[in-house]
């Protein structure tokens, strides 16, 4: 069959996904103008968009046609009560914090998705009839070209609303300069109130549109708000430019897709975007602050337990307890996976804590790493410490290979790393001759070190379970004391300026992009060991297991343990992984949706997380003592 | 003395507009030298074209002799020359101390200035009038202490040739006359300082020099 001949069909498909992207996007666009941070939380109103008309027609009994009486007023309420509360608290602490904040509202509502209708595929049908129609010789699905008519009717509205009306004028205003506008008589209130309904009902309304041509789950949307957000942010402030380029992206999309390059074409908009913020950084948003308050000090400069004291250095012993007292297989079990993630969230802290940004990508760093080792250990007949040894040497070149494009994107640190996980979750999936595709591939079943005078010794962490166990407790205390030495040293020291003040830093001779470079690429290969470590502890890996979600758990852990701490990074993982196994009999996803919750709570009123809490309590209780490192150790001389 | 800085026919030019046009000038070591004009004149500009943070479009740019057009702002602090910003920064998460501190680490410097001084810092602090804040949060000091710290940590990067942006900037009467006597006080020790300054009446007060500079041109006053 001559693939010419279906090129209709191709176009048509292109201009349909064109369509829903770009009322996504101009949903999206609306909101940053306001907020600067591209709301994702979006593409949680569009799954919840399509399962409200599952709904409406599928237990309503209804004609589809009048879901959007439901989709509307739940997916514009809902956005309108979170832009209005969450956003307006943790839009003062900054780009990175709403930004983070947006990420944890799209886990959530896509989570209790999760629980409300479970996770099984749903599908509705279209109610047009011909369901098909013949343009040009191929087969049209009817239902697309209605998406596409209605688009065009829906963004004349939008269009027209922005441009003609006086809340669009308002809205211009507040976008280009919030604190006059308000000064020039505008009402920011309901201004942003209808902003954000208007957004959520758009994202609602795609999902209804979308629901009988895509199979429902609940983490739909999740690839389509980003490429929303890519194109709301390139076609910027206009109505015409975001829906033209959306058309435009989605026939690229459905063109390379169909003749070339198959699901890398989901690739297109993020190399379209890393391209432009290359050159103009300006494309990713304002810049962030990211710094809000560090854990450690906060107000009086002295009398404040920091617990980052050279005892902490004594936290590995912990691991030994489970040895020494002998208990149950579930006690080194966590002692394994908590060693694992600690890792991961360390290598995220050494970036947030200590440059201060706040990073993203540490869950694709984690995942070549498992994918090195397991490939070492399972294809070649490796031992661990080969395997450890290629797995970091990947991750950092890597990291190095980021780092130095991130150095461009520099304040837009956090947005650029979401998308580099992306990509790297695209390209992996697709690269199956390596990575096994979605399918995966089997872990490591046996694994094996050579020790100097022992010789080969098998650690099958299924059978032989305390010298798996031990040997990544070691590794897992030599990269805390690792991560101690550095935070310690001139060159941690040095760090800490660039977070504090990078121009400043500059000014005073510190190689600002050297070091930035150096700690992002230490920060890869730590995240790299610790997938090492995990990769030999379950029995298959794939690449959606080292997705964003994962990185954003590793960030969400560090946050919520005490970002910048010795021990946050520990406490984290080990409180999450606890809490997580207590609620998963219930549901799985409820851990999700608590620790969410609980990060957006950490962003808005606990900058210092759990470790920072702690340490007020105790200051409570042991006040004008320090109980952790002075400024004088860790300034060194 | 001998030649510090010398600039021949810089220039930087951004789109259309030129900032800084054709400007030529020599600075002797151990001297004051005021630069003062009107806003926009290009004054900043110029700092930031000696201090490496801008890259010139054209013109030579010459330190003890050496030539450092393509010389990295790290580069240029190690070889002693440090510069200020219009707008006091400080690192607010650290202690004084450490600010100082995390300054006097990141490079070398030179000049017999400092061989001399054992406990540079302790005599620093001393020298600032901030002995007593060492563990103090920058981001808790006031206006006054903000600024004494920011020269602090310029000094304490061991500079040969200090740049400073506005120093004078908002200071209240008391703090001024604190401040002339410390640049003075670091003038008599060996140090050059160039100053960009609006408060002319304060500037004139310890120059040894006062240049003259508007849309991007040096006028050299006559006699």
């Amino acid at each position: 069959m001559n693939p010419a001949l279906l090129l209709p069909k191709f176009l048509f498909d292109g201009l349909f996904l064109g369509s829903y992207y770009g009322l996504i996007a101009l949903g999206i666009a609306i909101i940053f103008g306001i907020l600067k941070v591209g709301d994702v939380a979006q593409g949680g109103l569009f799954a919840l968009g399509a399962y409200l008309t599952y709904t409406t027609v599928e237990t309503l009994g209804l004609n589809y046609f009048w879901a959007p009486a439901v989709v509307l007023p739940a997916t514009a309420g809902l956005s309108v009560l979170y832009g209005t509360t969450i956003y307006r608290k943790l839009r003062k602490n900054g780009i990175a914090a709403t930004f983070l904040g947006a990420v944890s509202l799209l886990l959530i509502i896509q989570s209790l998705l999760a629980v409300g209708y479970g996770e099984r595929v749903k599908t509705i049908e279209s109610p047009l009839v011909p369901a098909s129609v013949n343009v040009g010789g191929a087969s049209i699905y009817s239902h697309k070209i209605l998406v596409i008519l209605v688009t065009a009717a829906v963004a004349s509205l939008v269009w027209y609303g922005v441009r003609k009306t006086t809340w669009g004028r308002s809205l211009r205003a507040l976008s280009q300069n919030y604190e006059i506008a308000v000064m020039s008589g505008i009402n920011p209130t309901v201004t942003v109130g209808v902003a954000f309904a208007l957004a959520g009902g758009l994202a609602g309304f795609s999902g209804f549109l979308t629901a009988p041509v895509y199979s429902i789950t609940p983490f739909t949307g999740r690839l389509t708000v980003l490429k929303a957000f890519v194109v709301s942010r390139i076609g910027g402030g206009s109505v015409p430019a975001v829906l033209g380029l959306a058309l435009a992206l989605g026939l690229s999309e459905s063109l390379t897709s169909a003749y070339f390059l198959g699901e890398l074409s989901n690739l297109i908009p993020f190399l379209l975007l890393i391209g432009v913020a290359l050159f103009r950084p300006g494309v990713l948003g304002p810049e962030e602050r990211t710094w809000i308050e560090s854990s450690k000090v906060e107000g009086e400069s002295s009398a404040f337990p920091t617990f980052d004291g050279y005892l902490t250095l004594l936290l590995p012993a912990v691991f030994l307890i489970p040895v020494l007292v002998d208990l149950p297989a579930y006690f080194t079990d966590l002692g394994i996976t908590v060693a694992a993630l600690s890792s991961g969230v360390m290598s995220v802290d050494l970036l947030y804590g200590y440059v201060g940004l706040p990073s993203l990508v540490q869950g694709a760093f984690f995942g070549v790493g498992a994918y090195a080792a397991t490939t070492v250990i399972v294809e070649t007949g490796g031992g661990l410490a080969l395997a450890l040894l290629v797995a970091v040497v990947s991750a950092s070149v890597l990291g190095a290979v980021v780092g130095v494009m991130g150095l461009r994107a520099g304040r837009h640190w956090t947005s650029f790393t979401f998308i580099m996980t992306i990509v790297f979750t695209v390209v992996a999936t697709n690269l199956v001759s390596l990575t096994g595709g979605p399918g995966g591939i089997p872990g490591i079943t046996e694994v094996f070190i050579r020790l100097p005078v022992l010789g080969r010794v098998d650690l099958n962490p299924f059978t032989s379970r305390w010298s798996f166990y031990l040997i990544v407790a070691s590794v897992f205390a030599i990269l805390f004391w690792l991560k101690g030495l550095i935070v310690r040293s001139r060159f941690g020291h040095s760090l800490e300026a660039i977070r504090e003040d990078e121009r400043l830093a500059e000014s005073i001779g510190i190689p600002v992009g050297r070091y930035k470079l150096v700690a992002f690429t230490i920060s890869a290969a730590v995240a790299g060991i610790g997938g090492a470590l995990y990769a030999g502890y379950t029995t298959y890996i794939n690449p959606e297991m080292f997705n964003f979600v994962t990185s954003f758990r590793f960030l969400m852990m560090d946050r919520i343990g005490g970002v910048g701490t010795p021990l946050g990074p520990v406490v984290g993982p080990l409180l999450i992984t606890l809490l997580e196994d207590l609620t998963e009999p219930l549901n799985s996803y409820l851990g999700q949706i608590i620790f969410s919750g609980a990060l957006i709570v950490t962003l808005a009123w606990l900058p210092g997380g759990i470790v920072g809490l702690a340490g007020r309590v105790l200051s409570k209780f042991f006040p004008g003592g320090n109980a952790g490192g002075t400024a004088e150790e860790r300034g060194g001389e | 003395m001998s030649e510090i800085l010398r600039v021949e026919g810089l220039s930087k030019e951004f789109g259309g507009l030129t900032a800084v046009d054709g400007v030529n000038l020599t600075v002797n070591g151990g001297k004051i030298v005021g630069l003062v004009g009107p806003n926009g004149a290009g004054k900043t500009t110029l700092f930031n074209l000696i201090s490496g943070f801008l890259a010139p479009s054209s013109g030579d740019m010459y330190f003890r002799g050496k030539r450092i057009n393509r010389w990295s702002v790290r580069r240029r602090v190690l070889a002693g020359i440090t510069r200020t910003f219009q707008k006091s920064r400080v690192f607010p998460g650290f202690s004084v101390r450490e600010n100082v501190l995390t300054a006097a680490h990141g490079s070398g410097g030179g000049g017999e200035f400092y061989d001399e001084k054992d406990d540079f810092l302790d005599w620093l602090l001393g020298t600032t009038k901030l002995a007593g804040y060492g563990d103090r949060h920058a981001r808790d000091l006031s206006f006054s202490y903000r600024r004494r710290l920011e020269l602090t940590i310029a000094v304490a990067t061991r500079p040969e040739l200090l740049l400073l942006d506005e120093p004078f900037g908002g200071t209240g009467v008391g703090d001024l006359s604190d401040l002339s006597r410390l640049l003075q006080l670091l003038r008599d020790e060996g140090m050059t300082l160039l100053l960009v300054e609006h408060n002319i009446s304060a500037v004139a007060g310890i120059a040894d020099r006062l240049i003259y500079m508007e849309k991007g041109r040096l006028r050299i006053p006559n006699g």
